[in-house]
Parts: structure tokens; sequence; C-alpha cells
């Protein structure tokens, strides 16, 4: 089976999923750009205001440095995953809590993706049914899918890549009639200092490309940072693309006043009398993006827990972590909340944990190197 | 094994359709078109019009021919619309559904006060859909749902659709969703335009034969006597979240001339070279109108408005021959200097009575400004009764019609 087994000492047995180029990079792209189908983008606009689409392409080179060196340090321990390199770096004690701090942000970040997809469910398509049955239906899914393995996950990520990108693309000409080039006028925004210290508080959108330090081993040997770079760059063009779009449409200030700018889009879509109403039609590409997104940060919480606790397989915490994530979904008492606590957990603040434990890491590394070639020269 | 995971599979997909959400069509009132005015015994007297779904039904064909009624129209008097839908269940059996709604109309009275205070909230309303066409009648809106019974049609969906959506081959009716209304309504730069529609005029003035543009009527005031009790003409001009004015059909073109939504219309000109006859030119825009707008010295815009059109005679009722290459430049001159004289009119109304930028110039403006905040400050809609506005015609003929000459009749 290709579930992710893995050893205690953290070297990958040769029946281990494979993940290929194309799989790993439409599983990052699609995790890294679902927060923008739901209401993460009703905060980014009274930041951004008519400038807000450039503030993905402002975070693009930060994340492209940011994987380079994410990617150096993977690469100098080759066949290990993140939790394995901090034991063997920091230490089990030091490396517990830096695993219990990636173990935080995939399932809490989890929580309030799937509770703001559920709320949008409600929203828009169900009112009528309990939210706890919509939640529970999206992390059924995605437990059944973190069960067959990284490799199902993998290769799904890749068929439904190509059909969320026909049905976006659709979206966005389908609304051509509705584009007003104004809509993104006055060109700078806030202004140039607002839009960078805008772009400097939402760094952690691209935290999430951490996936791809629990799946290093098994990506194809050697391409680690390309497909980094091939996914960051991916995304920024998508969610650019998305938030231009909205922009261009109902212009700014109209498009900071909705909850899911995204889900109004397709209800704005209007083509003669036959192409109104259609928005049931873009209900997949909701679903089928959250399950992706949502399956990818399971098999991250469910992996950072096997590895810190030296256990080959991962199955057995899909579970446990399923509840937590549900306690974490129903946490937040309203949905107000949970796009506030959204944008802050994983826009806002995700980037300063992660961030600083990727420099303990690098450091660390760095000085044992020296140490070594030191000692060598002795 | 295998059969019963199959099983398994087939008994979930049951559950696919959920049980909470089925929704019987026939266990629904599909609301059709609502109307808005100030109450008579509480804050608003809202009026719903209810297709009655069965009768359309039955009528089949797409056609009206029966007498059956297929739409139902109620008003009442509440604080608020959406407690007017919990209302309306005391005497509908059915549950009261917004989803389907084509228009909200705005009695006058209650437009001139607060049209954005009970739009804007709509738009929170899951069942409110941005392709709502929003309208403000001359008069009450309960009197407008009250008479609109659809002639041509059974449905009285289709009804408002098709008549609201008529914008695309006349001039006089604006092209203005609720999509557009409420961004018009909340951006700084231009001011809204909205449908206008009313009740039919019950007696004509005073005898009047004297020759007068088609489009120089308002709805409400077209001197017809038969056919549908509705009209739908002009627009009413919304500033500052309240109607400011209304445009007759005439300016209402121009409105739509200048701010590229204009598709169609039929001009009837007065002959330059024959006093008393016409000639009548189709028109339809050649390119998107071209706007420039700069700041003065005095730090008042100045804006040139080049509206850019093509068109085909279709009649020439003096037999002149202007068909002819060398003397089409005529028809062009008198074409332009007919829509000159309508767009004199319209500015003046814009800037001097209702001092609301209805031509979206503003939306031009903002290119010349590098921040938010920095085109906030200018204050477009204060500045403009003052800017310096031009709004010019380039109208070139395309197409003769089937004749190449009239030859007088003897």
């Amino acid at each position: 089976m290709a579930w992710a087994n893995c050893t205690g000492t953290g070297s990958i047995m040769a029946s281990g999923p494979r993940v290929g180029f194309n799989e790993a990079v439409a599983i990052t792209t699609i995790f890294l750009s679902v927060k923008i189908l739901i209401s993460h983008l009703a905060l980014v606009f009274p930041l951004g205001l008519t400038a807000s689409w450039m503030l993905p392409l402002l975070h693009l080179p930060v994340g492209l440095i940011g994987f380079a060196i994410l990617a150096w340090l993977l690469n100098q321990f080759p066949g290990r995953t993140i939790v394995e390199i901090g034991e063997k770096v920091v230490g089990p004690v030091v490396n517990s809590i830096f695993a219990l701090v990636y173990f935080v942000f995939f399932t809490f970040g989890s929580s309030l993706t799937v509770r703001q997809f559920s709320e949008f469910m409600l929203i828009g398509f169900f009112p009528e049914t309990p939210i706890s049955v919509q939640i529970l239906v999206f992390m059924g899914g995605a437990a059944l899918m973190v069960y067959l393995g990284l490799e199902a996950l993998a290769r799904v990520a890749r068929i439904l890549f190509f059909f969320l990108g026909f049905g976006l693309l659709l979206l966005l000409l389908m609304t051509m009639n509705l584009w007003r080039l104004h809509g993104i006028l006055p060109l700078w925004g806030p202004g140039v200092p607002d839009l960078l210290w805008a772009a400097f508080c939402t760094l952690g959108v691209g935290s999430e490309v951490f996936v791809l330090a629990l799946v290093t081993p098994f990506l194809p040997r050697g391409r680690l940072l390309k497909i980094g770079v091939v996914s960051l760059v991916s995304a920024a063009v998508v969610v650019t693309v998305l938030i231009l779009v909205p922009l261009l449409v109902f212009t700014y200030p109209v498009v900071r006043e909705f909850t899911l700018p995204m889900f109004e889009l397709t209800r704005a879509i209007n083509l003669g009398r036959f192409f109104v109403r259609i928005e049931t039609l873009f209900l997949p590409l909701w679903i089928f993006a959250a399950l992706v997104a949502l399956s990818a940060a399971l098999y991250s919480a469910t992996a950072v827990a096997a590895r810190a606790l030296k256990l080959p397989y991962h199955r057995p915490f899909i579970l446990p972590t399923v509840v937590l994530i549900l306690a974490g979904a129903f946490y937040p008492p309203n949905f107000s909340t949970t796009i506030e606590w959204g944008f802050v957990f994983l826009a806002q603040w995700s980037f300063v944990p992660l961030g600083m434990i990727m420099t303990v890491l690098v450091v660390a590394t760095l000085v044992q190197r020296r140490r070594r070639q030191k000692k060598k020269k002795r | 094994m295998r059969l019963l995971k199959l099983g398994f599979l087939l008994l979930t997909a049951l559950f696919l359709a959920g049980c909470w959400d089925y929704q019987e069509p026939d266990e629904v009132a599909w609301v059709v078109a609502l109307g808005l005015d100030r109450g008579r015994e509480n804050l608003l007297t809202v009026t719903l019009q209810i297709a009655v779904a069965a009768n359309i039904a039955g009528a089949g064909g797409g056609g009206a021919g029966g007498t059956e009624r297929t739409a139902l129209t109620v008003s009442m008097d509440v604080p608020s619309l959406l407690a007017a839908t919990e209302l309306t269940h005391a005497w509908v059996n059915r549950r009261i559904d917004l989803s389907h709604t084509k228009v909200v109309i705005f009695g006058r009275e209650l437009a001139e006060t607060d049209f954005s205070r009970h739009l804007a909230p709509l738009v929170r309303f899951r069942e409110f859909r941005p392709t709502t066409q929003v309208l403000v009648a001359n008069g009450r809106a309960e009197e407008v749902l009250r008479a609109a019974e659809p002639v041509l049609e059974t449905n009285p969906g289709k009804y408002w659709e098709l008549h609201t959506g008529a914008w695309d081959t006349t001039g006089f009716i604006p092209r203005n969703g609720f999509l557009n209304v409420n961004i018009d309504n909340k951006s700084p730069g231009a001011a809204a335009g909205v449908i206008l529609v009313g009740v039919r005029r019950d007696e004509g003035g005073p005898p009047d034969p004297t020759p007068k543009s088609q489009g120089s009527y308002k709805a409400g005031t077209i001197p017809r006597r038969g056919g549908p009790q509705v009209d739908i003409m002009g627009a009413a001009v919304i500033r500052n979240g309240r109607m400011v004015g209304v445009l007759n059909g005439d300016e209402t073109a121009i409105m739509k001339m200048v701010r590229g939504t204009f598709r169609e219309t039929i001009k009837v000109v007065p002959d330059p070279l024959h006093p008393g006859q016409f000639i009548i030119v189709q028109i339809f825009p050649r390119q998107q109108p071209e706007v420039d707008v700069r700041i003065g010295e005095d730090g008042l815009p100045r804006v040139t408005a080049r509206v850019l059109l093509e068109g085909n005679i279709i009649f020439i009722q003096s037999g002149e021959h202007y068909e002819r290459p060398e003397r089409l430049r005529q028809v062009e001159r008198a074409v332009e200097e007919n829509l000159r004289k309508d767009a004199r009119a319209a500015l003046d109304k814009a800037q001097n009575e209702f001092g609301a930028d209805f031509f979206a110039l503003g939306y031009h403006a903002k290119r010349l400004f590098p921040t938010w905040q920095a085109w906030e400050d200018f204050a477009w809609d204060e500045k403009f009764p003052e800017a310096a506005v031009s709004i010019d015609f380039d109208f070139q003929v395309r197409q003769i019609g089937l004749l190449r000459e009239t030859v007088p009749g003897r």
C-alpha cells in the first residue's frame, strides 16, 4: 500500500509512496491557493484596496527566497522530512516543540478552513443543512483520502488540478462582460508604503508550501526546489487573477462588502437570459478544492505526528486528528470570528513560528557543519 | 463483498439529495417582483407580485391568451422588506421565496428620501441576486405592480425580464441592474441612473400636434391608448443615496452613449433642407466613447467626451437624394447636431439641476490619482457641477437601406 510508512530513524522504506513532479505541484498549488475561494479575500481587499491584486506578486519573491532556504535545509539531509531533520539538528526535546507547532499549524488551519467552507455551503447552497453535517462530510472525505495514502491523494490532486483550472478559467471568462477597468484604479491603492506593509503583514499566505517539507522523501530526487518554485509561481498567478477579477467586476469599495467574493462572482454571471443562476455549476469546484486542501493538511498533520512519535504509519493518527480538527472547527462562536481567526492565523501569523523554526534549524545546521569541518581539519 | 460495497455506496446516494434542503417547487410561492413604498400604517408598504405557477404551466406555448391570472399581487404595511416575506405566510400557504425576483421597484416618494437605506441591505440576503433589476416608479410602486399584468406573456417573470432587458434595443431604457446601481451608488465618481417605470396616464393633455421626439417622454407620460398599463422609459437619477430627478428617453440615451452602454436607437432628425420633414436613422455605437479627463490649473476637471456612432438611413420623408456618397455628410451633420442638442439638455440637468455625474465621467478620472485617498480627497462629486464638460458626437452613415434614391411621386 502506498501510505506514508516511515521508520523511527527517519529513513524511508523502499515501498514508500512516490509522488511525481506534477502531482507535487498540483497538491501544493491547490493547498496554497484554496483560501482565496473562502473568506480570506474579504479581508484582503480592505488592506490592498484597488491594488489588492498586487499583494500576491509582492509575496512571491519573499516566498521564493524562503522556500529556497527551506529546500537548501532539506537537501542537506536527503531522505528525511523536516521533523527528522529537527530531531537530528536540535535534539528530541526541542524538536518535539517544533513538531507540535507544525501539528497545530496544520490541524487548527484545517479547522478554520473546514469551518469556512462549511459556512460557505450553508450560506450559498444548503441553508437548512446543519453545519455539523457539512463539516463531517468534508472531514469524512478528507479522512478517506488520507487513509488511502499520499500517493492516492497526489494523483487525485493532479487530476482535479486541470478540472479546477478549467473551472476557474470558465468562471473568469463568464464574467468578462462585467469587467470594469476602473475597478483597479487608482493603481496604487492605499499607496506604496501601505501596500508593502500589507504584503508584509500577510506573508503567512505562503506557509502551506511547508507541506513539501513533509513529503520530500517521496518526491523525485533533486527536484524539490523546482517543485517549490513552480508551485509558488503557479499559486501566485492563480491568486493574483482571482483577486483581480472580483475587483474588475464589483470594483472597490463595493468588493470589500462581500463575505465570499468568489461565490458572489458566480452569482453575478449574467450572459443573456439563459446563463444566469449558474452558481451550482461551480459547486464541484469549491468542494473538490476544499477536499484536496483539507486532505493535504490532514495528511501533513498525521505525518508530523507519526514521525515525531517515531511510528511507521500515519493511519492510526487519522481519527484522533480529525477529532481535533472538528473540535477546532466548532470552537469559533460564529462565522465572522472564524473569518477573522482564519486570516490572522493562516495569513498573518503562521509565518512567524514557522519562520523562526526554519531560522533555528538553518543556523543549527550551519553551526554543526562548521564544527564538523573544524574537526576534520584537526 | 464487492456487491455489499456497491450496495452501501448506492444506499449513501439516497442521502446525497439532502434531507434538510429539499424544496418542492409546487410548495413555494415565487415572488417575481417586489415593490417598496413609504408606508401608510407602518414604515414601508411592501408589494409582492407572486407567480401563479399552475396557470403559467397550464397556458403553454409561451403566449398569453388564457383568462386565468398568472400573478397574484399583494401589499402590506411592515417595518422592513423581509418582515413582509414572513407576514405573507399569514395568508399564503406556500413558503415565500425571493430567489426568482426579477425586479425591485421603489416608489418615487421613498426613492427621494431613502433609496440606499432600503436597497443596500438586500445584498446580504442570499435569496436576493445581483442580476435583479432595480426600478423607480414615477409614482407608487404598489400601483405599478397592480397595473402590471403581462399581456404578451403568461409568465410574469419573463415579462419583467424582457421588458427591462429591452435596454439593448432602445435608447430610452438604462442598462442598470442591481450590480451597476450598487456600484454607482457606493463609488465616488458617478451617480446611478435607474430604470423609470410608470402607470400609463389616463387622459391626454391638450391637443398639440407639433413634432416631438419619441424620446422626449418619461414613463407614465407617453401619449398612447390601449395596450398594457405600465411604461418603462427614462431614468431616475440617484445621488448620495436618494433620487434627485428624472431623465427623459432622449437624455437617457445620451447617458448610455457616454457611459458606453448604448446599443441601438432610432432617431428622428429634422431634414436640414426641408423644414417640417424628417430623416429617420437607426444608430449604433461604432466603438467605445473616448473620454479624456484632465484637472485644470484651477483644480477643476476638464472633460472631453467623444461618442463614436454609426447608423443606417431608414427613411427620408422629403425624397431628397441624401443617399449619394457626397451628400451623406449632410445627414451625418444633422444627426450630430440633434444629438448635441440632447446632450446639452442632459448635461444641463447633470451639472445645474441634479449636481450628479450620471455619465460616470468620474470613473475616467480615477487614473489621474495614484492612491485611493488622493482620489477621495479630490471630491469628484462635489467638483463635477463646476467641471468644464464637452460632449461631442461623430456619426457615420453605414447603410442606406434598400433604396439607392427616391423617385418623387407624380
